[in-house]
């Protein structure tokens, strides 16, 4: 293969190992390599407890996985559980960054996701060490005397390459750091089995790619990607570049987003099958909704609703979710927007027992301008727009909590209870 | 915050958490964060073969062990709890010349 033409450089994806529990073992003054702690989600959705990360003795000694219930921990007073920090977590990650700024300016740092950053640090490696290798290993260090967090790194000639030498190799080596190049991307990838192994091929592409006669990431590089493509749609030609160990991606240039929308989902804490509390937990949801949407000076004139039906319903059934959406006439106002929810709740849902519900509003454009009804008293509706604002304005200065509609307190609403959390979880400001 | 506010907001927390149970042991546990530059507070709940449950309950932002000092006296009024430092080797207490936990050893 002919990687001459291919763009080459010098990158580095960093993951946090464990964050979560990482960070918590810090702040308990014990090692995070060598405790055994989980940090648990409690809230009511999570069917009395939900692991969000284990420690790497933890996973170890005990096998836990995340996602893994309360109900499957095992009877040890050596475990150490503790309730989740979100807001914790996200300051670390900022004061990690911060950290990478050091190395790379901000223009070629790009956060991931909470625990992963890719670094590109083709044009800075060489002012911070000899090698590549050497220049990770300077930032674990850093990270690891300011922090007290372990990370690992993956290094490549490009970011699919740093990513796979991250998940397959770092992870696994003694010093968390693994190394992938063009010259030793074949060898050392290529064998790898089971193929859901890889970044970005799940249990489904697996099943796809099976049926193909494809088990390992050789045997992919080795089909005709016009095979792939037919059998694949696009994502055969990407699938077939990362199998070359090719990445053209340019991080600094951002990419467009052709329709951006808002939305908001949850999962209920129980199954949800009265007509009256859905209503009540859906109004909510859409309120939000709407709410963060006139936060940004934007209306939407178009309307989804997501119900997603409990294990219990959708079982030997084929319907397992419904989701619909409508257009309306622009619009950012509360009433309108829950009312066109509800339309589509009404129309669509046969008593069905739920467990998730999201809304979203989509196709978005700038609301300078309100769309006022030939049929109504424009005055009525200038008001009712400038109530929503108002109610938006008190709960930006005295918080989400600060004004409600009265239905937030009957059976099923879930407003208020979630309020405090990031992410679904819990924020930990009450620990502060 | 005062140190008097620090210790009943602890207090205030950390009440509710001592619930008395059969063959439980409850501590206060006091983490020394280099990192952050403060100290950690925390409530066990431990019972043996069953999991150790580790609540936090705040944290002081200060490494004066004169402030620490004071607000634990203060906790202790009011719940009588073992407390279990972590952090601290080698560092003693501002009233008294005792060290809160022995330095480390050196290892060969």
């Amino acid at each position: 293969m002919d990687y001459s033409n291919e763009p080459k450089g010098v990158f580095m994806v960093i993951d946090n190992k464990s964050f979560y529990a990482s960070v918590e073992c810090v702040q308990l003054g014990l090692n995070p390599l060598t405790a055994s702690l989980v940090v648990m989600s409690d809230q009511d959705n999570t069917n009395g407890g939900l692991i969000l990360a284990s420690s790497p003795t933890a996973k170890k000694r005990f096998h836990i996985t995340n996602v893994t219930r309360k109900r499957d921990l095992p009877w040890d007073d050596s475990l150490i559980v503790v309730p989740p920090r979100m807001n914790l977590y996200i300051q670390k990650n900022l004061a990690i960054n911060k950290i990478f700024h050091e190395f790379a300016d901000e223009e070629h740092c790009f956060p991931y996701s909470i625990d992963e950053t890719i670094l590109d640090l083709t044009h800075t490696w060489h002012l911070f060490g000899d090698s590549p290798a050497q220049v990770a290993r300077k930032i674990q260090k850093t990270v690891r005397q300011r922090l007290g967090l372990y990370t690992t790194v993956g290094i490549g000639d490009n970011p699919v390459q740093a990513k796979l030498a991250l998940d397959l190799f770092a992870k696994h080596n003694k010093d968390l750091v693994g190394q992938l190049s063009y010259d030793t991307f074949a060898k050392n990838v290529w064998p790898i089995e089971p193929i859901d192994k890889i970044w970005s091929i799940g249990k489904h592409t697996a099943e796809n790619l099976a049926k193909l006669g494809i088990h390992n990431l050789g045997e992919l590089a080795r089909t005709d990607p016009y095979q792939l493509k037919a059998h694949l749609g696009v994502m055969g030609y990407q699938l077939f570049a990362i199998a070359w160990g090719i990445d053209r991606a340019q991080l600094d240039q951002k990419v467009p987003i052709k329709d951006k929308g808002l939305s908001n989902s949850q999962v209920l804490p129980r199954d949800y099958k009265d007509k009256h509390e859905l209503e009540v937990v859906i109004t909510e949801i859409a309120e939000q909704v709407a709410s963060r949407l006139r936060h940004r000076n934007k209306q939407t004139s178009c309307v989804h609703l997501y119900l997603g039906f409990s294990y219990v319903e959708s079982e030997g059934s084929n319907r397992t979710s419904i989701s619909h959406e409508q257009k309306i006439t622009t619009t950012s106002d509360n009433r309108e927007l829950v009312g066109t929810v509800m339309d589509l709740f009404h129309k669509y849902w046969h008593g069905e027992r739920v467990r998730n519900v999201g809304v979203s509003y989509t196709r978005l454009s700038s609301s300078n301008a309100q769309q006022l009804d030939i049929f109504d008293d424009p005055e009525v509706q200038i008001k009712k727009s400038k109530v929503d604002k108002v109610a938006d304005e008190i709960r930006d200065k005295f918080g989400a909590t600060a004004i409600f509609k009265g239905h937030s307190l009957e059976k099923g609403g879930t407003m208020l209870k979630r309020s405090g959390l990031v992410g679904g979880h819990n924020g930990g400001n009450a620990y502060d | 915050m005062t140190n008097q506010q620090t210790a009943k907001l602890i207090l205030d927390r950390a009440k509710p958490l001592f619930k008395r149970e059969y063959n439980v042991q409850y501590r206060i546990k006091v983490v020394f964060d280099h990192y952050d530059h403060q100290f950690n507070f925390y409530m066990i709940r431990y019972k043996p073969g069953h999991i150790t449950r580790v609540t936090p309950l705040h944290h002081v932002e200060s490494t004066w062990i004169a402030d620490l000092e004071e607000i634990l006296n203060l906790i202790e009024k009011d719940l009588k709890l073992t407390i279990v430092f972590a952090g601290f080797e080698g560092i003693k207490w501002d009233s008294r010349n005792s060290y809160i936990q022995r330095p480390k050893r050196k290892v060969g």
